[in-house]
């Protein structure tokens, strides 16, 4: 049973690894946020079948704080950037 | 195969639709939509399997938590980028 | 096909965990080359960030989520939060770096990476390390998580120390480039995503510092989550806070009740030998007050220091 979850974990992180295709791509840096945003959701579900198939309740704690964090570093994406002139 | 795991397994086409529409759209707008909408519909999902099969209640609650939490920032993280980019004018975001 | 049931009984969990840390390592390395070497710095940001989760993914399949939540709070979002920031303040592009430049140091940094990799792959099977002893003195520690039983007993001097370490570095890096955060006004959008994450927010914070003695969590975890939400705080136009001695004083406050209580047992023992029945309720105490302290830390490394908006840049 762990193995599926593991698996699906896998899963999450090479659909990860596509987006990362996206970051590098850009073409503009707001490409390369609404990327990152892939982190804040397809990460943290990766985290929680990570945890289910590692049978470690604390992944669930780290999906938690990661949720709250990403969040935050959105907001300083779109508040931090500025165009070099 | 429990109802946990199928509804998880459900979540999986969303993730991928997702990342495949980040990488197929034409533009920053569209892609936008894609990874806003389909991975949290993914992530609802799996939060939801995972919590049939959570084994207290403070987990749930946990779990509840999380994916509130992550669709409130994504979807205020996309409007604030779309602004950025709609009010600066110039960036339509087209391109590759 | 034996050395891979043999590296599959390493990672733990069979083949398919292999696979997984196989990718896991894979994707660091390769990060690692992109973060150093992409044209365009904001890339590099993004992927300085990325380099972090994955840091912290590799943390867990490690099993030492602790560490794991705090490079993923700390490592990856709050200093990819730092670099944003210090990005905005460079005016000028920079010619980015190419590989070709690099061919000695790209050698011996491979040179050295390949010998830690044998020392470490010939290293004698599994050894308990130091698990027995703490395991033994775990009763007496106040609490239940090894970890924390380490970080704020057995060890709580080194602990201290850090936590002296994280103010001179905040002194540091405010003497060196005092720039105060300015931004526009804050949308209506932000406004309300603050409130909604607020409240639950402190509690997750709350949550995560008290559960550190039971399980994974702690002081510092809990502290990089309020941190963080000081930093949105800033980032949605409340400055205000910033100027008060209230915030300056939490960041002396770790250390402060670290002392206090270090040189109070003094009285019935040496340095930060904590009584046995006060022993939980002393590491709460300390742990509380140093939670306040990353906190603050952290969210001030990004704010610069208040009242600094009108200097000179050095």
């Amino acid at each position: 049973m762990t193995d599926w979850y593991l698996g699906l974990a896998g899963f999450l992180l090479l659909n990860l690894g596509l987006g990362l295709v996206r970051v590098l791509r850009g073409p503009t840096p707001a490409d390369r946020m609404v990327a990152a945003q892939l982190f804040g959701t397809t990460g943290v579900a990766a985290i929680l079948l990570l945890g289910q198939g590692m049978q470690e309740r604390a992944l669930v704690d780290l999906a938690l704080l990661l949720s709250v964090l990403a969040a935050v570093t959105g907001v300083a994406f779109t508040r931090l950037y500025r165009r070099v002139q | 195969m429990s109802l946990e795991l199928a509804l998880i397994l459900l979540g999986m086409p969303f993730f991928l639709a997702g990342t495949v529409g980040l990488l197929r759209f034409p533009d920053l707008l569209s892609r936008e939509h894609a990874v806003t909408k389909a991975d949290n519909l993914g992530l609802g999902l799996v939060v939801l399997g995972l919590m049939l099969g959570a084994e207290s209640v403070l987990l749930a609650v946990k779990l509840f938590l999380i994916w509130i939490a992550v669709l409130v920032a994504s979807a205020t993280v996309a409007q604030l980028i779309a602004h950025t980019v709609i009010d600066a004018g110039s960036e339509t975001g087209g391109g590759s | 096909m034996d050395w891979v049931l043999e590296a599959s009984a390493l990672s733990l969990f069979g083949p398919m965990g292999l696979a997984l840390d196989l990718l896991l390592a894979a994707g660091l390395l390769w990060l690692a080359w992109r973060v150093l070497y992409s044209p365009d710095l904001f890339l590099s940001v993004v992927l300085f960030i990325s380099f972090g989760l994955l840091v912290s993914l590799a943390y867990l399949r490690l099993r030492a989520p602790d560490v794991a939540m705090a490079e993923a709070a700390i490592g990856a979002a709050l200093t990819g939060t730092l670099l944003l920031y210090t990005l905005r303040h460079m005016g000028v592009p920079i010619e980015p770096p190419r590989l070709a430049q690099h061919r000695l140091l790209t050698g011996l940094a491979l040179l050295m990476s390949a010998g830690l990799g044998w020392a470490i792959l010939t290293m004698p099977g599994f050894s308990d390390g130091l698990v027995v002893q703490v395991t033994q003195h775990l009763p007496q520690s106040g609490v239940e998580h090894p970890v924390t039983a380490v970080l704020l007993n057995f060890r709580a001097y080194d602990t201290m120390l850090e936590v002296a370490v994280l103010l001179l570095a905040l002194v540091g890096v405010w003497a060196v480039s005092s720039t105060e955060l300015r931004l526009p006004a804050p949308s209506a959008v932000l406004r309300g995503m603050v409130s909604v994450l607020l409240p639950p927010g402190l509690l997750v914070g709350g949550y995560l510092l008290w559960v550190g003695a039971y399980q994974p969590g702690g002081a510092f975890q809990g502290g990089a989550v309020l941190g963080g939400l000081l930093v949105l705080l800033f980032l949605a136009g409340w400055r205000a806070l910033a100027a008060g001695w209230l915030l300056r004083l939490a960041l002396g406050a770790g250390l402060l009740a670290f002392l206090a209580v270090g040189v109070l047992a003094m009285a019935g023992g040496s340095l930060l030998e904590y009584r046995l029945e006060a022993a939980k309720n002393l590491i709460l105490f300390i742990e509380f007050f140093v939670a306040l302290s990353v906190a603050a830390t952290l969210a001030m490394l990004l704010l610069g220091r208040p009242g600094s908006a009108g200097e000179q840049q050095p």
